[in-house]
């Protein structure tokens, strides 16, 4: 080999080492230096891609470099989830995950998840989606207690609609009412929000849950379906006539689906605080408020304790309501 | 209702400078999309969402239904050109169109696609404009046991589908009906046959099977051919088709057209299906049987223009009740309630420079789709001149970049590089495909449908045959099992009265 | 000699047979209350019986009909396939550019027969053309490597 080309090779060598064990302080120093990425485990155009972009815009000004969405979606989020989890922590790979991605080791029943809530750490909360209960129209009940007090009478009668998998936690919250009030009805599973909605206007069940509000708002204003509950702390501005579960006494217990932003466990916490910054202040500003108000998602922010204790108490709920189901 | 005021106006709202311009862009790019291997409508919708916010929402939907029905135009090119579908749905165009490219007779093949496509296109559009809102509501009577006996009409329709052995045909749709079940269990939240990988959860990806049985196999079987050899042909004949290639497609493309609305406005498989069963109907109506396989043209004529019906009468659910008929069109929801516009069969009503507008659009979209494709014929068959030496690693880049970018994982290339070689053993030993991809398609809505419809009739059989639809539907498949054998049946009959 | 047909056969009749134990590990139930294991395990025995009446099929006509042969470059079908997978493994790791300009080296290299000024000139073309046209054109993020891009 001949000088020049020994030169240059072993400049090549050098400058890929010093990249390759660069410093993480050296990087904390400038982050974020290059754009950084949401990842979203649900597939692309769904609710939380929507709420997510309107996030990314308004916080790439506190960020001052691009903040990009990138979906990820496969198995229920795990895919994305163990993606985060196994990402350098650096900050520039962000998830946003609800109950499923933050807990896997509860929720994923069957199989071994690749990974665990102890392997990512939450930074901030910004919103929840609220999902509701429609109901097909034309139905004998019209509230809430009503469709119990029928389902009560009338054992294996009602047909009502899941959405997702068992133990999933849109599935435990029908399931717990189910245990809550002793009723029993026929349990039909669909592929997906869509296929429920549409069984739900031919008529073929006469109830689902798992549904997000802006999903089927139209059909209620066309008086193709009602919504009998959702799942919120307060009622909607958008459907101030529509009651939550709670007011009508029949409050499931289970955590309403939140969405938190998680980074891998050993992030630096200058980074996470970094972040938590940006994301505040995105929140505030009027434009994301207006955005949410529009696409029908509850901007609603929590800091990382906060978060922490939702994790703690979604736990202790759901890992119950689950092993009761593994039981039958 | 009187139509004809509304849709005119509906024509001022399209033809606007700005809109028609839309309509242009949306067209082109979905023809672009529907021609690169992998590259779907769903992707290219998924990168324009960010994008429509800043849009007017008429001229955003008019862009985003121009990138669906025009991507159902460009699928066919590459299936007629390289023998790789550009959509699942122009996977049976393969079996003729590429034949017919082989023949020197791609031009023909690409041109009664595109005809076929936009006489099969504006009728769907016609359908939606003059009956859309009954025709909806008809198809929300198709509950789970409805499903089920449309599959089971499918399946039989199927057997049809296969060529030369029906025995290896139907291990191969088998073989489909496996891959299919792969996955998580509807019901109980189980994991079928996933072999502990995550990504198998939701079960094998179309796309990166399609690309990988087409795209890498075609490759890897040209490789060991000679790649310096191959050449896929010198001779291009004439670009249009002749008086009797229209004879010949007249009637397939009336068929697959009917064929296609009604399957189209069905929430589901609904444009796979359909072509797939004109490819099937065509070559059992065809008085030459024997030419399917070899670049018969009714082979391409049909399935294209049922596509393109099924494809364009998807609008009718999404428009007029607010309900997705597949992937594209729940995209497409997506971008309306990003807009602003609650899905709803208040639509008409609340948004009728919205819902008239983009019907026009459509009649406008499907010209200008055959305006921009007739002439891009004769580039396409250009494509057909570049040395295979130097157009295959493109071809493989395509597929591999088309599967990663559906949900960016790596895990997608292999699976499509692990079907590729199971295309390959297969092709070798004489195994057909087709029957595989479509019986994948079909095999979890049969199986959900079946476990549904048990679980609302509380286990009894009877479900299937005592609603009406279902039991017609039922009926029709018990007569197409029974049609080939009457002769047999009549042999035999005779041979007891002597 | 076992006739090709046979053998592929066979092979058939296996993985069916394998769909099947791994059905029933699932549960079958019954055709009223269908079990996640029930239709995996009629579709393998579909295939096990399909696969069967063709083998005995094939061995009564005593052809050789088919055989899984590599042709005369099936060589090349092995080093493409190698290539691939190299690509598939290096894909997130060294980035989109690299790979694919490594990529088109090697298949005009190795299997088109060009040569190497050929195969690094249009290798760079190619990349260059796609990288623009996907990270530019389509907006899409692709995979980069540890050196930016």
């Amino acid at each position: 080999m001949n000088k020049p080309l020994k030169r240059l090779m072993t400049a090549i060598a050098l400058g890929w080492l010093s990249l390759v064990t660069a410093h993480p302080a050296l990087a904390q120093a400038t982050y974020p230096s290059k754009p950084v990425t949401l990842v979203n485990p649900l597939p692309a155009g769904g609710g939380v891609d929507i709420a997510l972009r309107g996030l990314a815009k308004e916080m790439q000004p506190f960020m001052g470099r691009p903040v990009l969405v990138e979906s990820r979606a496969g198995a229920g989020g795990t895919i994305a989830g163990q993606y985060v989890a196994q990402a350098s922590p650096d900050g520039y790979v962000m998830g946003v995950f609800q109950s499923t991605q933050a807990i896997p080791e509860i929720y994923t029943a069957f199989q071994k998840p690749p990974y665990t809530s102890a392997d990512i750490r939450p930074v901030v909360r910004y919103m929840t989606l609220v999902y509701a209960m429609p109901s097909r129209a034309g139905a004998e009940w019209k509230t809430l207690p009503e469709l119990i007090e029928y389902a009560k009478k009338n054992p294996n009668k009602v047909r009502w609609g899941h959405t997702i998998g068992r133990g999933h936690p849109l599935h435990l919250l029908s399931y717990s009412l189910f245990k809550k009030y002793g009723i029993k009805v026929i349990e039909v599973p669909f592929k997906g929000a869509a296929d429920a909605i549409t069984s739900l206007l031919g008529g073929h069940i006469d109830v689902a849950f798992g549904i997000s509000v802006t999903a089927i708002e139209g059909h209620v204003r066309a008086g193709k379906m009602s919504i009998l509950a959702i799942h919120n702390p307060t009622r909607l501005a958008s459907l101030p006539d529509v009651p939550t579960f709670a007011e009508q006494g029949a409050d499931p217990g289970v955590v309403p689906v939140y969405n938190t932003i998680f980074v891998p466990k050993a992030t630096p916490d200058a980074i996470v605080k970094r972040i938590h910054d940006a994301v505040k202040a995105a929140l505030e500003t009027p434009a994301l408020k207006e955005y949410a108000a529009k696409n029908g998602f509850e901007l609603y922010y929590g800091s990382e304790q906060d978060a922490l204790a939702e994790l703690t108490r979604d736990r202790e709920v759901s890992s119950k309501l689950v092993e009761a189901l593994l039981k039958e | 209702m009187d139509v004809l005021p509304y849709l005119l106006h509906g024509f001022e709202v399209a033809l606007r400078p700005d809109n028609l311009l839309y309509c242009f862009l949306g067209v082109l790019g979905g023809t672009l999309v529907g021609v690169l291997p992998g590259l779907g409508p769903q992707s290219a919708i998924v990168l324009l969402l960010p994008g429509i916010v800043y849009l007017d929402p008429v001229s955003a939907i008019i862009m985003l239904a121009g990138v669906y029905y025009g991507s159902m135009y460009g699928g066919s090119t590459t299936s007629i050109l390289v023998n790789i579908p550009g959509e699942a749905a122009s996977v049976v165009t393969c079996i003729d169109g590429h034949q017919m490219a082989l023949q020197g007779r791609a031009g023909p093949a690409l041109g009664i696609a595109a005809f076929g496509s936009f006489i099969a296109g504006t009728f769907g559009i016609a359908l939606l404009t003059v009956a859309g809102a009954p025709i909806a509501e008809f198809a929300l009577r198709f509950g789970p046991p409805e499903y089920f006996s449309l599959m089971c009409l499918a399946l039989i329709v199927l057997i049809h589908l296969t060529g030369t052995s029906l025995r290896r045909g139907l291990i191969s749709a088998c073989a489909g009906l496996f891959l299919g079940t792969i996955g998580m269990d509807l019901v109980t939240g189980q994991p079928r046959f996933t072999l502990s990988f995550t990504v198998l959860m939701d079960g094998v990806g179309l796309i990166p099977m399609i690309m990988g049985l087409y795209g890498v196999t075609e490759v890897l079987l040209n490789i060991e051919r000679g790649i310096q050899r191959t050449v896929v042909q010198h001779k291009i004949g004439s670009l249009l088709p002749s008086r009797q290639d229209w004879r010949e497609s007249a009637a397939p493309i009336a068929r697959g057209t009917l064929l296609g609305s009604v399957l189209g406005m069905l929430p589901g498989a609904g444009v796979v299906l359909a072509s797939f069963l004109s490819y099937a109907v065509e070559r059992k109506l065809s008085r030459h049987p024997e030419r399917f396989g070899k670049g018969a043209i009714a082979g391409v004529a049909g399935p294209e223009s049922a596509n393109n019906a099924a494809a364009q009468c998807g609008f009718i659910p999404l428009l007029t009740l607010g309900i997705p008929a597949n992937v594209a069109t729940t995209l497409l929801l997506a971008a309306l309630v990003l807009l602003g516009i609650q899905p709803s069969p208040m639509l008409v009503q609340s948004h009728p420079d919205l819902f008239w507008g983009t019907i026009a659009s459509m009649y406008v979209g499907n010209v200008m789709l055959l305006v921009l494709n007739l002439p891009l014929i004769g580039i396409w068959v250009q494509v057909l001149r570049v040395p295979y030496a130097l157009l295959f690693p493109v071809i493989l880049l395509f597929c591999m970049l088309g599967v990663y970018m559906i949900n960016r994982n790596v895990i997608e290339i292999w699976i499509m590089l692990g079907f590729g070689v199971i295309g390959y053993i297969m092709k070798k030993t004489a195994y057909e495909f087709a029957p595989l991809v479509l019986a994948m398609v079909i095999a979890p809505i049969f199986e959900n449908a079946f476990r549904q419809s048990l679980i609302l009739s509380l286990g009894s059989l009877s479900t299937f045959v005592t609603r009406p639809i279902s039991a017609t539907l039922l009926a029709c498949a018990a007569l197409l099992l029974l049609v080939p054998l009457v002769p047999q049946l009549r042999t035999v009959l005779g041979r007891l009265k002597e | 000699m076992v006739p090709g047909g046979v053998a592929f056969a066979v092979v058939w009749s296996a993985i069916g047979l394998a769909v099947c134990a791994g059905a029933t590990t699932y549960g079958l139930g019954s055709l009223g209350q269908p079990q996640p294991g029930l239709f995996p395990f009629v579709v393998g025995a579909g295939i096990v019986l399909l696969a069967t009446s063709e083998a005995i099929a094939c061995w009564r006509a005593h052809a050789p009909s088919t055989r899984l042969r590599l042709g005369e470059h099936g060589s090349a079908v092995i080093v493409a396939l190698a290539i691939l997978c190299l690509y598939a493994l290096a894909f997130e790791r060294l980035g989109f550019a690299v790979c694919t300009l490594l990529l088109f080296v090697a298949l005009f290299r190795a299997l088109a027969g060009r040569g190497w000024r050929f195969s690094v000139a249009a290798g760079l073309l190619a990349t260059v053309v796609f990288y623009v046209a996907f990270e530019y054109g389509l907006k899409v993020n692709l995979p980069r490597g540890p050196w930016g891009f």
